[in-house]
Parts: C-alpha cells; structure tokens; sequence
C-alpha cells in the first residue's frame, strides 16, 4: 500500500473541517443548506463516474437512471410499504447494484463508444417506465415524500447535510479502498492493457461488471439522498442530460484520480448556481467544458493545482534547508 | 519428467491466411524450447493460441494432459502459462513494481468486500505481494527501478520487466516471444543468464528468437517454422544444418542473418 502524503491529509483535514464548519454558519439558509446537501450528492455521482471511467476505462450515460432507480425504489418503499428511510435506502441501494450487474452483462462487450450510447439508451428507457407507469406517479412524480426522522423528530437541514456527508465520506472511503487494493489494479491493468491484463489471469468481464455493479450502486445512494431531501421527484430529473452532468462531474477533476472525481463534483456541480441566468444553455456548457478541459488539461483541473503545490511544497523545503544551513554555519563561525 | 504441452495439428486461419498449419509440436518439462522461423511464418500466432488469445481453428493444444485449445487467456494463466509480448505490452502509467504486483493478482488473495475493511489479512497479503514484486525485479537486475514507470523505462529493461511480470504468476511454463529483440550486446547476455536461472528453477521456456545463433545458445530442443508449418525440430546443432532449414532462412529471412 502506497504512503498517503502529508500533503494529501493537509488537504483532506482543511477540506472536511470547510465542509463541517461552514453550514453551521448557513444552517438557517434553505437554499444554502440544499445546495450544500446536492453538492455531497454530487460528489457521490462524480466520484463513483471518476471510478468508472478513470479506474475501468469504461464509460456510462445512463447514471442518471439508476438515480432514478434509487429514488424512486427507496420512496416507494416507504411511501407504501411504511417502512423506514434507512430500510428504504438500503433496499434501492442493493437493487441498483443487482439490476446494474445483470444490465452490466453487454456492457463488458461493447466498446467504450457503444458502452456510452447504450447506457444513454437504457437512461431513457428507465425514465420511460417511471413516466408511463401509475405505480410511480406518471409524469407528475410523486409528492409529500415523508421526511426523514431521527429521534422521532423529522431532520433539520443541517442535520439531513450531515447524514449526506457521513455517506460522501463512506462512499469515497469505498473508492479509496477499492483503488489501492488487487481490484484497483486490475482495474488499471486493464484499462491500461486489457490482453496484458487477461495474461496475467485478470477475468476482465468480471471486473467490469462488478464496477459497473458498484457505481450503479452508488448513483442509487445518490438518488434516496436526494428524494428524501428535496421530497418531491419526477421522472425528469433523471435524463440523460443529468447523466451527462455526471458525466463531466467525473472528468473535468481529473480521470483516475479520487481527488480529481471531487473537485470536478463541486466544480461542474456548483456552476450552475453561478450562472442562473444562463441556465437555458446549461447542456451547451458542460459540453463546453469537457472539450475545453480534455483540450487544454487532459489530466483534469486537478493536475495544474497539484504542480503549484509540488512549487509550493519546493519553496518551503528550499527556504527550510537554507535555514538550517545558516543555522549550522552560524555555530561553527 | 514428461511431456509439459503438447500441439496437435494446430492450426490457425485468417480469411484465407493459414498462418499457423497442422503443427505438431511437443514440450518436455524443464527444457529450453526454442521456436525459431522467418518473418510471418506464424510463431506469434502459435504463441497466441497456446496463451488463450486465439482459439485455434482447429487441432488441439494439451497443457499438462488438459485440453486447453478453448480456454481464454485469464484461464491459461491460472493454469500456469505465463507470457511476454514481442511488441511489449506494460501497464506504462504505473511503476515497475506495480506492474509486477498484477502479475501476482491470482496469488493475491484480497477478496473485494475484506478490502473495504482492510483487515490484517488483506494488509498482509497486500505487504508479502510487494515484497514478493520487488524480489522478482531484483531476479531480473531490476531492483533499482522499482519506482519508476514502466512506460519511462529503456526498451530492454521493458523486456525484462515483462519478465518478472509473468514469472510473478508462478507459472510451470514461460513462453518468451523474442525477449532479446531491441536489446543491445550486453543486455542479451544478461537476457540469456536470466534465461538459465529460470530454467535451473524449474519452470520449462519456450521462446521466439529470430537470431538463430543466441537460440542455439541456450535452448535443448528446436521447433522451426515456415510459413506456419513445422519444418524441422531437433537438437541445436542438427537443426542448424538441416537443408530446410537453411533455406527458408537464406530463401527469405536470410538476409538477417
Ligand atoms: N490477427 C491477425 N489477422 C490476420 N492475419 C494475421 C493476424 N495475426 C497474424 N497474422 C498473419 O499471420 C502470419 C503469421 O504472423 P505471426 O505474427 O505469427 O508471424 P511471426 O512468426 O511471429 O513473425 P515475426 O517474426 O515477424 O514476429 C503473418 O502473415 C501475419 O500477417
Ligand atoms: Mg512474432
């Protein structure tokens, strides 16, 4: 197992104490507290996308419809069924990761194009069901999702962005642990060299699909955080076209890199509060910034922040050893 | 000792193409098997259909009494057929050691829910798979490389990375699909020593080489091919002298030599 840097749990503290502190101070804020709550959600989706394609080399554009599967699955289970949330949660939870092992089967035999266009299809199809059928509200969704309680009292926002950090944090724990162990090298084998890796006995189809199996997994996660937060879904929150914000979510930070899925989550995720006025070309800018980003920094806006800390880290070394120097020098003299 | 693999009527079509035909060839345990023939006379491909990558169009391959022809590429290194690649095929991003480590993933028991938790087990596994890694690049001359990528690496330490790749499978048998090409003088000596210690391990080697003099160096048995099919085989020194053979170098490949 490789050392984690210094510099990397620096980064990791102040970023998990920024994460901890600032909503306090916003907690009275609803619109605050729920960009907050659908950035962790976010940061979910895009990590486990960075997994899919920076770790496997495979691609996905239907994440939204496990989203939606998860969503749905998990309120409909509550809603009637009368069962609790976290029952819910992990039913959707286990049911996205079963239907994406058996819809994953073609996914280990297409190519990384077809892979995409046909997950953008099986995307649409999800939503078609949830649209077309009465169980699931058709196409005016599903209103009055009871909220969520602990103790007996329903959550406050503060304490809803709360339960939503615990899971980024067991979702990126997951990520972490995958990627250092045999899985995550197999998984880099063979997205570095998949006949290099099947001749050193790498059952590829089985690794793929397990993946596959995991980020569905996740996108569910995802989708009971966010029905049970907003508490009123509709099949049309979970289109392609948020299939392919995840999409960007996982690749502008910086593929195959974990800090990288993060930062590329808050980023593409925190864009459009910036540009409420230009939410009618959202689509348009995503596309923007995937092209610009694979153009300009192919290692993800992650890599130019990391060589201005390895800069940074060079400085202060160099002014440190200088100091001993002088310090040393002085004794002798 | 015995028989370790056997070909039987191998063979191996492309459209029209018979790049690999009726080819019968049979590998005795521990030896040193040499599989020799000009450009295009199907060596590669004879390799590919014993490692799995290609299923032979017909005839038979037979791995210590198993017949093996329909097995893909993961199940024959599980059985313990390990490989290199002439056109060298290295995990580039990742270090040498790492590239090592996943040839030691059958070896490697992390089942993926333990490695969540990261429990002692899969710390153990995961310390022994990297100590192991780096005594297979110290058995190829590679220990001070461990760190560095393998894509950065000089041609002829890729070729011996590849190596300790496929010798961290454990294998029973190593194919070695022209090891020595791009390496220099030197670096084919050491190549050929290296060669000898796997042998004297006891893990029987069939390898590609186009040079008919570093082959005859090392190897007990010759198979020679030309135009996928068996030509001669035989010790060194009467394969060498063998009509045939002369002319399919000479006729073809002869200004190589
Ligand atoms: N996948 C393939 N599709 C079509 N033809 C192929 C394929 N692989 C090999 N061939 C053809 O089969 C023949 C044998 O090729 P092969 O690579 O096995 O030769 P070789 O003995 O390894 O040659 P070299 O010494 O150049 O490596 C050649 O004519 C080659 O063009
Ligand atoms: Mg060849």
């Amino acid at each position: 197992m490789k050392k984690v840097k210094t510099r990397t749990k620096i980064i990791i503290a102040i970023t998990l104490l920024l994460a901890i502190v600032i909503p306090i101070f916003t907690r009275e804020n609803r619109y605050y507290m729920d960009v907050f709550i659908m950035l962790g959600i976010y940061v979910i989706l895009g990590a486990s996308m960075n997994l899919l394609i920076g770790y496997s080399g495979q691609i996905s554009l239907g994440t939204a419809g496990f989203y939606g599967i998860g969503a749905y699955a998990s309120v409909l289970l509550v809603m009637k069924a009368n069962m609790p949330f976290l029952v819910g949660l992990i039913f959707a939870v286990v049911l996205c990761f079963l239907i994406g092992y058996v819809l994953g089967f073609p996914a280990t035999k297409l190519n990384f194009i077809f892979l995409g266009l046909s997950t953008a299809g099986l995307n649409t199809i999800i939503q078609l069901i949830i649209t077309n059928s009465q169980f699931t509200g058709g196409a005016s969704g599903i209103t009055g999702i009871p909220s969520v309680k602990l103790f007996g009292e329903p959550m406050t926002k503060l304490q809803y962005y709360y339960m939503t950090l615990i899971f980024v944090l067991l979702v990126l724990f997951i990520c972490y642990r995958i990627v250092n162990s045999k899985t995550g090298r197999a998984l880099m084998a063979i997205k570095g060299n998949p006949i290099a890796a099947s001749a050193m006995g790498i059952n590829i189809n089985r690794y793929k699909l397990l993946v596959f199996a995991i980020v569905s997994a996740m996108g569910g996660l995802a989708g009971v955080l966010y029905a049970f937060n907003i508490r009123y879904i509709q099949a049309e929150a979970f289109t392609t076209n948020m299939s392919f914000k995840i999409l960007t979510m996982g690749i502008i930070g910086g593929m195959g890199d974990l800090g990288g899925g993060v930062l590329g989550s808050l980023v593409a995720g925190a864009l459009p509060e910036f540009l409420r006025d230009l939410s009618k070309y959202q689509m348009t800018i995503y596309g923007l910034l995937i092209v610009l980003v694979l153009r300009f920094m192919p290692k993800g806006i992650v890599h130019p922040i990391q060589l201005g800390l390895d800069k940074l880290e060079q400085a202060i070394a160099g002014a440190l050893a200088k100091r001993k120097a002088g310090k040393t020098k002085n004794k002798e003299g | 000792m015995g028989t370790i693999l056997k070909t039987e009527a191998a063979t191996m079509q492309f459209g029209g193409l018979t790049a690999v035909d009726h080819v019968d060839m049979e590998i005795q345990a521990g030896e040193v098997h040499a599989l020799l023939g000009p450009n295009g006379a199907g060596k590669t491909t004879l390799f590919n259909m014993i490692s799995g990558i290609y299923t032979p169009t017909s005839g038979r391959v037979i791995f210590q009494g198993n017949d093996i022809s329909k097995k893909r590429s993961f199940e024959v290194a599980a059985l313990g057929i390990g490989r290199t690649f002439q056109n060298i095929l290295l995990f580039d991003d990742l270090s040498a050691c790492d590239n090592v480590m996943i040839g030691r993933h059958l070896k490697t028991k992390q089942p993926l829910v333990e490695s969540i938790f990261w429990t002692p087990r899969i710390r153990r596994e995961e310390k022994s798979a990297r100590q192991r890694s780096l005594e297979l690049l110290e058995y190829v001359n590679l220990g001070a490389d461990a760190e560095k990528k393998a894509g950065s690496l000089p041609y002829g330490k890729k070729r011996l990375l590849e190596i300790a790749r496929a010798l961290a499978l454990e294998p029973s048998m190593l194919l070695l699909d022209e090891p020595a090409a791009g390496m220099n003088p030197s670096e084919s000596v050491e190549l050929m020593e290296i060669i000898r210690k796997i042998r004297n391990d006891g893990i029987t080697i069939l390898i590609v080489e186009h040079n008919m003099r570093v082959a005859m160096g090392i190897s007990d048995v010759v198979t020679v091919l030309n135009h996928g099919q068996k030509i001669a085989e035989g010790v060194p020194e009467v394969v060498q002298h063998d009509p045939a053979v002369i002319e399919a170098y000479l006729g073809k490949g002869g200004a190589r030599q």
